[in-house]
């Protein structure tokens, strides 16, 4: 047998999974653009507050999660090779780490700015602007340039959360958990630059600030979700909210098989899949039962495309 | 998602209606109302040819007539507090003037610390060239800096 021979194949996907897939990559294209040209009239239109400053910041932020997926379906799809004999699945999972940073780093830049801004009782500053010959209040221009800035993500955000579903992939959710925390951003800014323009210097803080205990929230939990991925924990749903049914289901339909006599399974998320191995309370095993194991995964989920089986031999 | 989104459009929509009232923006710290009150508190940094502190203490100069001018056309009582620069643009950054003249540089670490009028028509001579000079004013107060910008813009005096 070849050294060739030994290696698996790259993992295919389903057609339905490898559209979305190639839909979730120009969505995310169309984010980087997008949010560019965004992050541009964000720097353009902003005055001195601190709100406004933070959700720049925050646009070039969720610029990070789109460009690491780009890079991370493209390393993927390179597949099996001399050096990544086990093929790139886990590139999401990087990916996934890498969004999860990034939507922490957005909260924590929210909270750091309103801060300083409540503790040095800095007076946002909002000048005036010159509009065909009129001079009138910038933070007028400002709350434009912020309410047009939370459309992409409203939209971009709703369309990464059902391909997300679709795929079964958790980088994809997080970066639609940081599109909700650009358009969240942008509304506390639009409630901030208000507020100064009726005399509140600390509305904008409060309102940053108000926003980022979301934010955090949501980044604390992606990133704890990132690490257990990472370590081939008990897969989780989509969300986050419990265990994969996965697992147990997989057990259940190889548990009615008549020639067992028990199974355990042990999974972890790899990228878009499930790994992980059978194990059989069987004495022997031949080729056509672990083919017949395999055939069942296989048939129950996508996901589940290549599972080990191997025998539990301990006595007990 | 889609609930909440409707919500806070809702709030915004509320938050504009509300901000249609006159008197809106406002300032921070009633600096409009304290000039009325207590006069307009202007600091002055010797930068000839365009603000000049004699020795006796007043102001001269075109930045300095400007403001002269903008106080009258208000009702303000104009005080003029002569200084160094850099003391004045701290009691400026705390909105304990009303403004700064002269000794403004583009690079200055004060740029981005204070609000800034529109850029002034004023020249050294008659046929002399059209620098960009501004009058440093109190960060954060809205109402002020508006009301200064659109008497420079009204009459001719903002580029």
């Amino acid at each position: 047998m070849s050294a060739d021979r030994q290696r698996p194949p790259p993992r295919e996907l389903p057609p339905a999974q490898r559209e979305a897939l190639a839909r979730a990559e120009r969505l995310c294209a169309w984010t980087l653009l997008w949010m560019s040209l965004v992050a541009a009239m964000m720097y353009f239109s902003m005055g001195g507050s601190q709100a406004m400053k933070t959700a720049l910041i925050e646009d070039l932020l969720s610029l990070l999660p789109s460009a690491a997926f780009l890079v991370a379906s493209w390393f993927r799809r390179k597949g099996v090779d001399e050096e990544y004999l086990s093929g790139r699945e886990r590139a999401f999972d990087i990916n996934f780490l890498i969004s999860a940073v990034a939507l922490t780093g957005v909260g924590l830049a929210l909270v750091y700015d309103s801060l300083r801004t409540l503790a040095t009782a800095t007076r946002p500053e909002v000048g005036t602007v010159m509009v065909a010959g009129h001079v009138i209040w910038q933070g007028w221009v400002m709350i434009a340039a912020l309410a047009l800035s939370a459309v992409p993500p409203v939209i971009l955000g709703r369309r990464k959360m059902a391909l997300a579903r679709t795929l079964s992939l958790k980088p994809l959710h997080t970066d639609a958990d940081v599109s909700k925390a650009d358009w969240m951003t942008a509304a506390a800014g639009i409630v901030g630059v208000a507020g100064i323009g009726f005399g509140l210097w600390w509305a904008d803080a409060v309102a940053a600030l108000a926003i980022s205990a979301s934010i955090l929230h949501d980044g604390a939990a992606n990133l704890r979700a990132a690490v257990r991925d990472l370590h081939d924990a008990r897969p989780q749903k989509l969300d986050r909210s419990e265990p994969d049914p996965l697992p147990d289901r997989l057990c259940a339909e190889i548990s009615a098989l008549p020639w067992m006599d028990g199974c355990a399974v042990r999974l972890h998320e790899e990228g878009l899949h499930l790994s992980g191995i059978v194990l059989l309370r069987n004495r022997t095993l031949t080729a056509a039962q672990v083919e017949e194991v395999r055939a069942i995964a296989r048939a129950l989920d996508w996901r589940l495309d290549r599972v080990d089986v191997s025998l539990d031999l301990r006595d007990d | 998602m889609t609930r909440l989104a409707i919500a806070a459009a809702a709030a915004l929509a509320l938050l504009l209606g509300l901000t249609a009232c006159h008197d809106y923006p406002r300032d921070a710290d009633d600096m409009t109302a304290q000039a009325a009150g207590r006069g307009m508190r202007v600091g002055a940094s010797h930068d000839p040819p365009w603000l000049v502190v004699l020795p006796d203490g007043r102001v001269g100069g075109p930045e300095a007539e400007l403001l002269q001018r903008y106080a009258d056309a208000h009702g303000y009582r104009l005080i003029w507090l002569p200084g160094s620069h850099d003391a004045l643009m701290a009691e400026l950054e705390r909105a304990h003037l009303h403004a700064v003249a002269g000794g403004h540089h583009a690079d200055s670490p004060w740029q981005a610390k204070v609000g800034w009028s529109r850029p002034l028509v004023l020249r050294a001579s008659p046929d002399g060239p059209l620098p960009e000079r501004r009058i440093a004013l109190p960060p954060g107060q809205s109402a002020w800096h508006l009301a200064f910008d659109r008497y420079l813009a009204g009459r001719g005096d903002a580029q």
